[in-house]
């Protein structure tokens, strides 16, 4: 139980970050394939870009944060931390997205997804039944969404030995800066 | 039926330090009396004594300690940390 929520117990480094960055090559084909990118922190937009554009905004997505943290880490942390754990762990983190994504390529979600934008820009109304293949993916990607926070906050708290509430204002000062900064641009 | 007793670092009563008043020897039953500190390392927990020593069976690698006991880097640095920082505290109130 304890690993499902933090498994930067167990997983960190080079290590961690080899696999992560395979989940985040593995996301971003899977988002290729399916015409999506990652075009904000937690959003995912359709969009017509080559296989490097979006690993290139997969890398960028978790990057930024990463560093961000790792700078939060340096003023917080007592201890000697290292930019490799940080990077790591974060890396790993995105399992999550991967996660989030796989389901929603299946067809009958993203026909879904499709019909359910295309009835909203006509202003057609759709049955509730109709959009139960895509609200079993909202309540999926819900429960993604809060274990990729958990996680990634998991991730800043090992990598870099901070807890209390300094750690948790910086953990959510870094999302929200880098959440505002990506719908931005 | 034998069990292992818990040496005693803390007060049960009020918190406060404990010391050795006195020692004795099993096998030829002298008994030694005085007011003896506890060596900081003795208040650490059964736990953290028990990495302190694999700390030193691993010649101060924290590498080798983490493949030892199937944990990442950064939590073996860490419980390191709160040890060293644990001593501070100890050392700090003598």
């Amino acid at each position: 139980m304890k690993a499902l929520f933090n498994p930067f117990r167990y997983i960190a480094g080079t290590k961690a970050l080899v696999m992560g960055y395979l989940f985040i090559v593995a996301s971003a084909l899977m988002l290729y394939s399916g015409n999506l990118i990652q075009d904000s922190y937690i959003h995912i937009g359709i969009a017509k870009a080559t296989f490097l554009e979006v690993l290139g905004a997969q890398t960028i997505w978790w990057v930024v944060p990463a560093l961000l943290l790792y700078l939060c880490g340096l003023l917080l942390s007592k201890s000697k931390i290292r930019i490799i754990d940080i990077l790591g762990t974060t890396a790993f983190a995105q399992i999550i997205v991967l996660m989030m994504i796989a389901p929603m390529l299946l067809p009958v979600v993203m026909n879904n997804m499709l019909e359910s934008v295309a009835a909203l820009q006509s202003g057609a109304i759709l049955e509730p039944a109709s959009l139960i293949p895509m609200m079993i993916y909202s309540i999926w990607s819900l429960i993604c969404l809060v274990l990729f926070y958990i996680w990634n906050y998991n991730a800043f708290a090992v990598s870099c030995n901070v807890s209390g509430w300094k750690a948790i204002a910086a953990f959510i000062a870094v999302q929200v800066a880098v959440t505002i900064v990506g719908t931005v641009i | 039926m034998s069990s292992k007793k818990i040496f005693p670092t803390v007060c049960p009563s009020c918190g406060g330090v404990l010391s050795v008043k006195s020692l004795h020897c099993a096998e030829c039953e002298t008994a030694v009396s005085g007011e003896f500190e506890v060596h900081p390392l003795l208040r650490l927990t059964a736990e953290e004594q028990q990495f302190v020593t694999a700390f030193i069976r691993c010649s101060g690698s924290l590498k080798q300690m983490a493949a030892d006991m199937g944990l990442s880097y950064p939590t073996v640095r860490n419980i390191l940390d709160d040890i060293i920082s644990k001593l501070q505290n100890y050392e700090s109130t003598l």
